[in-house]
């Protein structure tokens, strides 16, 4: 067993350097020069030549790779080119916000999605079960940006009921102002994962349920609770590996809510600063997420390993 | 008669599981297996499930590669371990295999016709004339040429394992290969199948190399018989002297466990120790493979390997106990 | 000797000719999915009215007549309402169709080909080419797919193929590792090792067995990848990336409409309502096709 953890472990490193090397790759094709960003746009030959034999750009791109990662493991990634605060600060503030929004969507879509999936797989004729056939096509069919609109217009301009941007009432900043500007863009956010986990969790407890372990539960003469209890512990690692991959999704994936909701996540960070040409950023915000989202992978991995035997081989 | 097939100390180890400190675990499915095959004879191979007889198969068709070993057919020697594409291509055409189960050997995508000329075609032979091969070998094989266009889906176990056969026998081999062509089927049509193969060695002189886990039907199909236990020939002889005066206890065993109508098979049972689980393949039994399960065993027989002695003018064992 | 089996065969050959049966099965289990026929109108509809749109409408798509800015829903002569400059919606949608359309198709079918491509190679070949293949993929699934969108969208400027391209990239992983795994699971049958030892080369197994046993397969999983696509390039445009302001397309008209959400909430959502039907309807008829596929074997 501890030769396969250490075999994923070891592989994770190696997704994470192939990371560094696209993102340092969409570094150097952004258009225009990354020197841009940091000499002045008037400054003179002899200053530009002087900075970018301190900043090695004239080195060999190799090189060149290698300084940058350095500096990123460092934690290094140099100042924002739009408002000049460190990079480092800006996008662990950003990934707080995305977490809470993140946690808020996961936390709707996973309860909603068991409880109908579970329901609707044990009673295929309920109502529940419409609304849960409803929900699973409609998630995944429903665009977040559209969702978002809709949203807004109406329970913020059609009801007045819940704000439509930011995280907080100005000068209000407490848990329930949060709460009400976080339903909202977690409901948007989390369509989709509502989506694919109602649809996920209906298929793998139906399926489960057909297996014949349950049928010599049943004819063993347990109760529904005790075999349903076993069901939901043979569906649990799929579920897991989808839930967890969801919420990697959620923690990169909401740009376009984000934008709409003008929530200060990482999603808003990196559309601004594509925008705004701020590299630094960007390249940063993109690093982050890609390394959440690979350590997300291997904490479910692990997990599966520990909890099913079959995958120590 | 002269050996069309030779086959000398083939050896196929797989890798089963790396280890970070000590020696890595290796399956030895086949050791030092040497056998022949005459023109127009059938072979047949014997053994319980796990003792190499799929991979004795698979390492003479060439699509594993063994270790080590040298097979000689129709005269040219090949060096399996080393050997070359062109060469498998060449010994292939010399050799077809007919597979065990007849629900995964057929293309289900492909008609009859087309399951039979794919091969024939590969290795460039008229359209016209595999089509006319292929009705040739269907007709041979006791199936209407209106089975040409239907499709693997639509024909029975038996069905399938007939056109099997015509796709195999349609390439024109010297030998054919049956890895237990019948175990997949019905008791009934397994009859039917076995006397499909002696019809077409009586009718084509194909020499056929019957590979099956039943004492039974091998005696019933074969002029010579050898014994495989965990990758080892342990007895080679003719079909009547396996049966009659079988000599390894290994082979003992295996007769007496063919369940048979007169005689007092349940008494044997009763005599006989309790049998032992095949033992693992990773690390096989010092000396005799088989001595953890024997009843003569002997101190002998756990420490040296005992090598292949003659026991009669056809007739070859590998014990300690058998010959001198 | 074969008495036996040729009355078995007797039998087998007045059953009805089993192509056609399964043909027939095939479209029953689909027409009978929740509906699946009405889906399949839907986007044959949005279709036709995409590449049709000239000879629907009276009005151009770019002019818009200044004094009827913001039309609501259902003003007559403006159906489905006018936009900030007064252009009929409606128009603008049926036009925006044929780019979001090829937005959403264009990719799924170059990841196909890619995908199935690398998929197939490295489940036939296995070993050494399949670890360098789907290591390498391992590293695109590091990323939460729109966002690599986003960024190599960024990176490629403007244009179609700044939407394209990316789209294409991110569905090649996921295809490819359907397809390695669809190829694995068949490797083991007989029939591949019987057409490996009748000497036919690598690449004709591939085509002629392969292939044909895992294609319903790998196809069924690309069409519900069409919705991700089309949900993926109208969420580019949405942003602002690839097409330019004046262009119909349904996630740019939505961007620049959604200004209006605090005055016409209504009419700010058609054209997402748009992409929404259009993605739903492929995704129920991607579920059909797949229960008619398992029903059919």
């Amino acid at each position: 067993m501890i030769r396969v953890i250490l075999k994923r472990i070891g592989l994770a490193f190696l997704t994470l350097f192939g990371v560094t090397v696209i993102v340092f790759a969409l570094l150097q094709m952004m258009p225009g020069e990354p020197i841009d960003s940091i000499v002045p746009l008037d400054a003179s030959d002899a200053l530009r030549q002087a900075i970018i034999e301190k900043y090695g750009f004239d080195k060999p791109l190799y090189v060149q790779y290698f300084c940058w990662l350095g500096n990123a493991l460092r934690g290094n990634f140099g100042n924002s080119v739009s408002d000049n605060r460190l990079v480092l600060t800006i996008v662990s503030e950003a990934l707080h916000n995305t977490l809470i929004l993140a946690l808020g969507a996961s936390i709707v879509a996973f309860l909603l999605s068991i409880v109908i999936g579970v329901y609707s797989a044990y009673r295929p004729k309920s109502i529940l079960s419409w609304v849960g056939t409803i929900f699973g096509i409609g998630g995944i069919s429903i665009p977040n940006y559209c969702l978002s609109l809709i949203l807004i217009g109406i329970f913020s301009v059609t009801l007045h009921v819940l704000p439509s941007n930011g995280m907080y009432f100005s000068g209000d900043y407490s848990f329930s102002s949060l709460l009400r500007h976080l339903i909202l863009p977690a409901l948007a956010a989390g369509a989709m994962t509502l989506g694919i986990m109602t649809r996920m969790v209906r298929s793998s407890v139906a399926e489960t349920r057909n297996r014949s372990f349950v049928t010599t539960l049943r004819a063993k003469g347990l109760s529904e609770p005790a075999i349903m209890r076993h069901v939901l512990r043979n569906s649990f690692p799929t579920l897991l590996t989808v839930a967890g991959l969801q919420f990697g999704y959620l923690m990169g994936g909401s740009t376009m809510v984000e934008t709409i909701f003008s929530w200060p996540g990482i999603g808003l960070i990196i559309y601004q600063s594509i925008f705004t040409s701020d590299f630094p950023t960007t390249q940063a915000a993109i690093l982050i997420v890609a390394v959440i989202f690979v350590s997300i992978n291997l904490i479910i991995d692990l997990l599966r390993i520990v909890a099913d035997p079959r995958l120590r081989k | 008669m002269s050996h069309i097939l030779e086959v000398s100390d083939f050896c196929k180890s797989f890798l089963v599981k790396k280890r970070l400190l000590g020696e890595n675990d290796v399956v030895s499915a086949v050791n030092h297996v040497s056998f022949h095959l005459e023109e127009g004879e059938v072979l047949g191979i014997v053994g319980e499930s796990g003792c190499g007889k799929s991979t004795v198969a698979r390492l003479l068709l060439g699509s594993i590669r063994p270790d080590q070993g040298v097979m000689r057919l129709c005269g040219k020697e090949y060096d399996m371990a080393r050997v070359k594409s062109q060469d498998l291509a060449d010994f292939r055409r010399a050799m077809q295999m007919v597979f065990q189960n007849p629900y995964s050997s057929l293309n289900p995508k492909m008609n009859v016709l087309q399951n039979i000329t794919f091969g024939l075609t590969a290795n460039h032979i008229p359209k016209e004339e595999a089509s006319e091969r292929a009705r040739r070998y269907l007709d041979a094989v006791g199936m209407q040429s209106s089975y040409l266009n239907k499709f693997p889906n639509s024909l029975s176990g038996g069905q399938r394992q007939r056109v099997a056969v015509a796709r195999a026998l349609a390439m024109e081999p010297r030998i054919i290969l049956a890895d237990e062509p019948v175990s997949a089927l019905d008791k009934s049509v397994q009859a039917q199948v076995l006397n499909l193969f002696q019809d077409l060695r009586e009718q084509f002189g194909i020499s056929v190399i019957f590979i099956s886990h039943d004492l039974s039907v091998v005696e019933y199909m074969s002029d010579h018989i050898a014994v495989l236990y965990l990758g080892e020939v342990i007895e080679y002889s003719t079909a009547e002297e396996i049966c009659q005066s079988p000599q390894h206890p290994y082979t003992r065993e295996l007769l007496s466990s063919v369940p048979q109508i007169s005689g007092s098979a349940h008494l044997r049972t009763a005599e006989r120790e309790p049998p032992i689980e095949l033992p693992s393949p990773i690390r096989p039994p010092s000396g005799c493979r088989y001595h953890p399960r024997c009843p003569y065993r002997t101190e002998r027989c756990a420490q040296e390997v005992p090598p292949s002695t003659a026991v009669g003018p056809d007739h070859i064992v590998k014990c300690h106990l058998c010959g001198n | 000797m074969f008495v036996a089996s040729y009355a078995q065969d007797q039998e087998r050959l007045s059953e009805p000719d089993f192509k056609k049966e399964a043909r027939a099965r095939f479209l029953h289990t689909f027409a009978a999915y929740p509906m699946a026929v009405p889906a399949l109108i839907l986007l044959i509809v949005i279709l036709l009215s995409a590449v049709f749109a000239p000879a629907l409408t009276p009005y151009n798509p770019f002019d818009g007549v200044a004094a009827e800015r913001l039309q609501s829903v259902g003003t007559p002569g403006h159906l489905l309402g006018t936009d900030e400059q007064g252009r009929d919606i409606l128009t603008r949608c049926l036009f925006g169709g044929r780019y979001s359309l090829v937005m959403g198709f264009l990719p799924v079918a170059i990841a196909t080909v890619i995908g199935s491509i690398l998929g197939i190679i490295s489940g036939y070949f296995g070993k050494a080419y399949a670890q360098i293949v789907m290591r390498t993929l391992d590293v695109f699934y590091a990323f939460p797919s729109i966002l690599l969108a986003i960024a190599l969208s960024s990176v490629l400027g403007s244009g179609l193929s700044s939407i394209i391209i990316p789209i294409s990239v991110i569905l090649v992983p996921p295809i490819a590792r359907v397809a390695e795994a669809t190829v694995q699971d068949i490797m083991p049958e007989d029939f591949i090792e019987a057409a490996q030892t009748s000497g036919a080369g690598a690449l004709k197994v591939i085509v002629f067995f392969v292939i044909p046993n895992t294609f319903g397969r790998i196809f069924i999983y690309c069409t519900t990848q069409f919705s991700v696509s089309i949900l993926s390039a109208s969420g580019l445009t949405f942003l602002g990336l690839g097409i330019s302001a004046p262009t119909p397309e349904w996630g740019s008209m939505l961007n620049a409409l959604r200004q209006q959400i605090f005055i016409k909430p209504l009419l700010t959502i058609v054209p997402g309502l748009f992409i929404f039907v259009t993605a739903l309807s492929v995704n129920i008829l991607s579920d059909a096709l797949k229960d008619a596929l398992e029903a059919t074997g």
